[in-house]
């Protein structure tokens, strides 16, 4: 970390290498940040590329930090968020509930052609649907992208309790749906066996 | 077996531990998870549990295209520029720009595990560190097998065109190499626990010697252009010539390749320095450098250090090279070293802990001469102190409190 503080300030220097630094090593990470919130990738294009104007722009009044990415995503979200709301206005001025951009897991996607299968994931999905847009983005810093609860603390601006307890109780909701599949598992082991 | 961690956990418990979650996103291949369950078997159903919790939250996305990030960047240089350009006129900084270009290549690399910690390049070994506090030095092979190393100073031997090792010239284990290709390669390691040292046989017949508390990462067969291993810790290598294969053997802080010679490396994580010393032959030696990595080529009865501080190399002549594999023969050599490093050198060997108030150790006189590694600690410690002119006391076993 001691190296992105350098880095960092290289950067608010005026350094040319750090700016291709800190893109080239953010990018990749910066889309799937992105593209998990919205699949429109021309549009997440856009809101990167703001974020790095804005970052050129203000690069002199920028503050201290040792963790490049930790900050670009506190930033990259606040625009992002900001950027959905408008196009949802835009896009559906009927509709007007829940501003908080939505992230979508792959198993709520999955479409699996195996009726056994696709029955369980019934009721995972089910389970998952359950889950609010706070514990959705709880457990997407949490599971998918691997930050530790300092981290996911700055990121959504909430204190640690709460974002335990948000993990908490998404996780105890979610354990009843799995085990009741599993038991459904059981039962047509059971059938097939007698 | 390894790591009573876990023991007693919840599923809940384990979901909250930043490092089970980052295990379970790292060993994404069911191999790895395997072994990593094995080594915990008390643990093992309440992990399966959490494990396929984690997993559920996997999102699979199309990578976005090579072409878009070199046009987004494009982009944003071009406006980067003729921002800066209207507010001021800048001096060129050819050799930073230079430096520039050699970083975009460097750091085009996909990652598949997004951490917020910067990502190192250095090996990363399955075993954490605490796995050098076991009792007896371990092999653990690519394969998943175990093998506990019970005598004193084993000697491992992989078999040239073989897939077999003979330990302490006794026993002959067969490696079921399984033709996993696919998968990256999967290294075996060997783990030096502190009080222990080992020596191996590597396939292509280089010869590394391992110090205590040294962890170490090679390949079944040396395939591609280089021999490459990892070490964490200190090795002395008696590396086999061949002028096709370098051998380059990497540490946290430094990289050396070599084609055949004779060498001590020393890299601890806890020295604030890694260090090579030269015996034979010739050697390039790499430090990671602040942006890019500053390079020695290395002469015989030569010394290079890294320091973890300053981040650079500094090379020396050392009189009697021969001192620094003292340690391979049983004992250490000292000239004038300094009281702390020799303490740190006990603590490995002896599996002991000192506690010092650091200042006391100003006053400490530097240490010459031969530390017998035979001797018990008591005996050690009794010399020591008399030629450093300090007090110690005897805490237990391993703890030992200087004043």
């Amino acid at each position: 970390m001691k190296q992105d503080k350098y880095i960092w300030d290289e950067f608010r220097k005026e350094e040319d290498y750090a700016l291709s630094y800190i893109y080239h090593q953010n990018i990749d990470f910066l889309f799937y940040y992105g593209k998990s919130f919205s699949k429109d990738e021309d549009f997440i294009h856009d809101v990167i590329q703001d974020l790095f104007f804005d970052l050129i722009r203000t690069r002199k009044k920028l503050g201290e930090t040792d963790n490049i990415r930790l900050y670009l995503v506190k930033s990259f979200r606040r625009k992002l968020f900001r950027a959905l709301e408008k196009e949802k206005r835009q896009d559906e001025l009927k509709d007007k509930s829940g501003t908080e951009p939505k992230i979508i897991f792959s198993v709520e996607e999955d479409f699996i052609l195996d009726e056994d299968r696709s029955r369980k994931n019934k009721l995972i999905r089910k389970g998952m649907k359950e889950l609010n847009e706070k514990q959705r983005e709880v457990l997407y810093y949490k599971f998918t992208c691997g930050f530790d609860y300092g981290q996911i603390c700055e990121i959504m601006s909430i204190s640690y309790d709460s974002a335990r307890k948000l993990v908490s109780r998404a996780i105890s909701s979610l354990r009843k749906y799995l085990s009741e599949s599993e038991l459904f598992y059981l039962l047509i082991f059971r059938k097939l066996s007698i | 077996m390894f790591n009573k961690k876990y023991n007693d956990y919840s599923v809940e418990d384990l979901l909250h531990d930043q490092e089970f979650v980052s295990i379970v996103l790292k060993y994404s291949s069911d191999k790895k998870w395997g072994q990593f369950l094995e080594s915990h078997q008390d643990s093992k159903s309440n992990m399966r549990k959490a494990r396929k919790l984690i997993l559920l939250f996997k999102i699979n996305l199309e990578q976005v295209e090579e072409e878009r990030k070199f046009k987004l960047w494009k982009d944003i240089t071009g406006f980067d520029k003729e921002y800066t350009r209207k507010n001021k006129i800048r001096r060129l900084r050819r050799v930073i720009r230079i430096a520039a270009s050699i970083l975009i290549i460097l750091s085009i690399s996909s990652v598949a595990y997004w951490g917020l910690n910067q990502q190192k390049s250095f090996y990363q070994f399955a075993e954490s560190a605490s796995a050098l506090t076991t009792d007896y030095p371990v092999l653990l092979l690519a394969n998943g097998e175990q093998i506990i190393l019970e005598k004193n100073d084993p000697e491992i031997k992989f078999l040239e065109n073989r897939d077999a090792i003979i330990i302490n010239n006794e026993k002959v284990i067969n490696i079921s190499t399984q033709n996993d290709n696919s998968e990256d390669q999967t290294l075996n390691e060997l783990l030096v626990p502190y009080g222990r040292k080992s020596s191996l046989v590597l396939r292509d017949g280089t010869k590394v010697w391992l110090n205590a508390g040294s962890r170490f990462a090679f390949p079944q067969k040396f395939e591609g252009k280089k021999r490459t291993v990892f070490i964490e810790g200190e090795g002395y290598f008696e590396v086999a010539k061949n002028g096709k294969k370098a051998f380059h053997v990497f540490s946290e802080n430094i990289e050396v390749e070599v084609l055949g010679t004779k060498f001590n490396l020393s890299a601890y994580s806890s020295d604030d320095f890694s260090e090579t010393v030269l015996l034979e032959g010739s050697v390039n030696m790499w430090g990671e450098g602040k942006l890019i990595r500053d390079r020695e080529l290395m002469k015989p009865n030569q010394k290079t250090v890294f320091s973890k501080v300053e981040k650079d190399l500094k090379t020396s002549i050392v009189e009697n090279p021969q001192m620094y594999i003292s340690w391979v023969e049983g004992w250490y050599q000292f000239s004038k070293e300094d009281l702390p490093q020799v303490l740190k050198k006990i603590e490995r060997h002896y599996n002991v802990t000192f506690s010092y108030d650091k200042n006391a150790m100003v006053k400490a006189l530097p240490i010459s001469g031969k530390l017998d590694l035979n001797r018990s600690i008591d005996e050690v410690m009794k010399v020591l102190s008399g030629v450093a002119k300090i007090n110690y006391k005897m805490v237990d076993d391993n703890l030992i409190i200087i004043n």
